[in-house]
């Protein structure tokens, strides 16, 4: 049964760099919704995916494993991807499973990545 | 002159003036408005009767003579009043038979309320069963205000009603496939453990017809020695289930083996990558236990769960284990056991995230509002202190919950007194 979504997810271009932001709840309602967007933003050939979680209230482990699928994939495209880090309950949920050791992250969407 | 009150399809009432005048006209008007009256309702789709207070069917459509095996209208207007309807059964949606007299328009006769009633008709020759909606509305004499005729609308909604009842036993086996998917995913019994009292609690998110990717197993690892797992799958429905039964199997295989927390984990790990589609991501929480001198010894070993809970005798409570990653998605995976001694009359508590995920982003239950709740452990009945954690997220989330939800506690009694 279809379960009304509460994400939002506000797709740009700078330069070299898509950058997906996400705002609201990341939750299996979620998931089709930030496919559809990196999809969509990687039809660009952006060198870089970055996933601006700032403005991310909520995330559980679907969501988690949503951006862990979407990380895979740009590792196959050759594409670099980062996350911004979002509220202390994303960030709980990575640092317990250790996802944040794992994933690029960085302060801001513009940041320098190496 | 003759005025009409109503103008556009000409069908409004003749004016009462007129029948004190020309009555030759007046029956000649009478009698066309009639005929464009009946040219109209005998095509309408919908079966539509005319019936006096004596039952006497006094105008039908083809429709209506159609729906009552008539051959024609004129067949159901000749017919005596009730023969028609002796051809069939007429029952409610509960499956009581109705009698004549509780259909709307009789009861419009009887002045009582007459709502659209839905009947269940089945014809008595062929047992063909059709769901009809009859309407009635009265038409009174404009003079006395007596009731002279019910207007009956009847709608076949056989389509529509066959859709819904297989709908909901489509959604009732599904329901129950689920259930029974989801006990099997579950210990049917837990070791009993001499002076140890294990309880478990498992509440199922809203949906009911989804299995969760929650689970919880007890087993002896040896003779001294008992494994506590609780770990959640990613997903819902049949694939989740499936990969809960692989995990649940997996781990119990291992500790056969002979193998330590950290290293059945990893096994786990190696059990999910293996899965033909891959990227099936699981958290775990496993503590084995070993029976110590009025107390025990516990060894966790943490999967991207949630950290277990020790509640001290006085109410203060601690998370304990070491943060170890999610499996079956990052490789290879780091995963640190740690130890920690259990006094008798001490509470351990596992739970999945369903637990601190219940409620409003904004005001999620929360590892704070769990710890807090923990500190009521010591006063409760163990099997009444899962139920007031349970009891703590259903309000918080004010609704269905967003994700199942598994408890599982532990405690050890009170010395042996010599």
């Amino acid at each position: 049964m279809a379960v009304e979504s509460n994400l939002l997810i506000d797709v740009s271009r700078e330069g070299e760099r898509a950058v997906l932001r996400l705002d609201g709840e990341l939750d299996l309602a979620g998931v089709p919704l930030l496919e559809d967007a990196a999809e969509q933003a990687a039809l660009d050939d952006p060198t870089t995916l970055v996933l601006d979680l700032r403005g991310l209230e909520f995330i559980d482990s679907t969501g988690l494993r949503a951006i862990l699928s979407l990380e895979e994939r740009c590792a196959e495209r050759g594409q670099t991807f980062a996350l911004v880090r979002g509220s202390e309950q994303v960030q709980r949920l990575m640092r317990m499973t250790r996802v944040d050791e794992h994933l690029k992250i960085i302060a801001s969407p513009e940041e320098i990545l190496l | 002159m003759r005025r009409r009150t109503s103008g556009a399809g000409g069908l409004g009432p003749v004016d009462r003036d007129e029948q004190r005048g020309d009555d030759g006209h007046l029956f000649a008007d009478l009698r066309r408005l009639e005929q464009r009256l009946e040219a109209i309702l005998i095509n309408v789709a919908e079966a539509i009767t005319v019936v006096d207070r004596s039952g006497q069917t006094i105008f039908a459509n083809q429709a209506a003579a159609e729906l009552l095996g008539a051959a024609s209208p004129g067949e159901l207007i000749s017919a005596e009043p009730g023969t028609i309807m002796r051809r069939f059964l007429v029952l409610d949606e509960q499956g009581h038979e109705l009698d004549l007299e509780d259909m709307p328009g009789r009861r419009l006769f009887r002045g009582e309320d007459a709502e659209p009633l839905l009947v269940r008709n089945i014809v008595r020759a062929t047992n063909e069963e059709r769901w009809i909606i009859a309407r009635s509305s009265p038409v009174a004499d404009p003079d006395t205000g007596e009731m002279l005729y019910a207007v009956n609308v009847f709608e076949n909604v056989t389509a529509i009603k066959r859709a819904q009842l297989a709908e909901s036993l489509l959604a009732e086996e599904r329901a129950q496939i689920a259930h029974t998917l989801q006990r099997a995913l579950l210990p049917e019994s837990l070791p009993e453990i001499d002076g140890v009292e294990i309880e478990t609690l498992y509440a199922a998110a809203g949906e009911l017809n989804e299995v969760g990717g929650d689970f919880y197993d007890v087993f002896d690892y040896d003779d001294a020695r008992t494994m506590l797992v609780i770990g959640d799958v990613c997903g819902k429905g049949p694939r989740a289930a499936g990969v809960t039964a692989l995990a649940r199997h997996t781990l119990r295989a291992a500790a056969i083996g002979g193998q330590s927390p950290a290293s059945m984990l990893a096994t786990l790990h190696q059990a999910l990558l293996r899965q033909p589609q891959g990227a099936d991501m699981c958290t775990v929480c496993l503590i084995m236990l070993a029976r110590e001198q009025d107390g025990a010894r516990l060894t966790i070993a943490l999967a991207g769960h949630p950290p277990p809970l020790l509640i001290r005798r006085d109410g203060a409570v601690e998370q304990i284990g070491r943060s170890g990653t999610v499996l079956g998605v990052i490789d290879p995976v780091s995963i640190e056991e740690s130890e920690i001694a259990l006094a008798s009359e001490e509470t351990l508590l596992l739970y999945t995230d369903g637990v601190i995920e219940a409620g409003r982003p904004s005001d999620l239950l929360g590892e704070h509002g769990l710890l807090e709740l923990c500190a009521a452990a010591p006063g409760l009945p163990l099997a009444g202190f899962l139920e007031h954690i349970e009891h703590a997220a259903l309000a918080r989330a004010g609704g269905p919950l967003r994700d199942d939800i598994a408890l599982l506690a532990l405690r050890i009694g009170p010395p042996k007194d010599g």
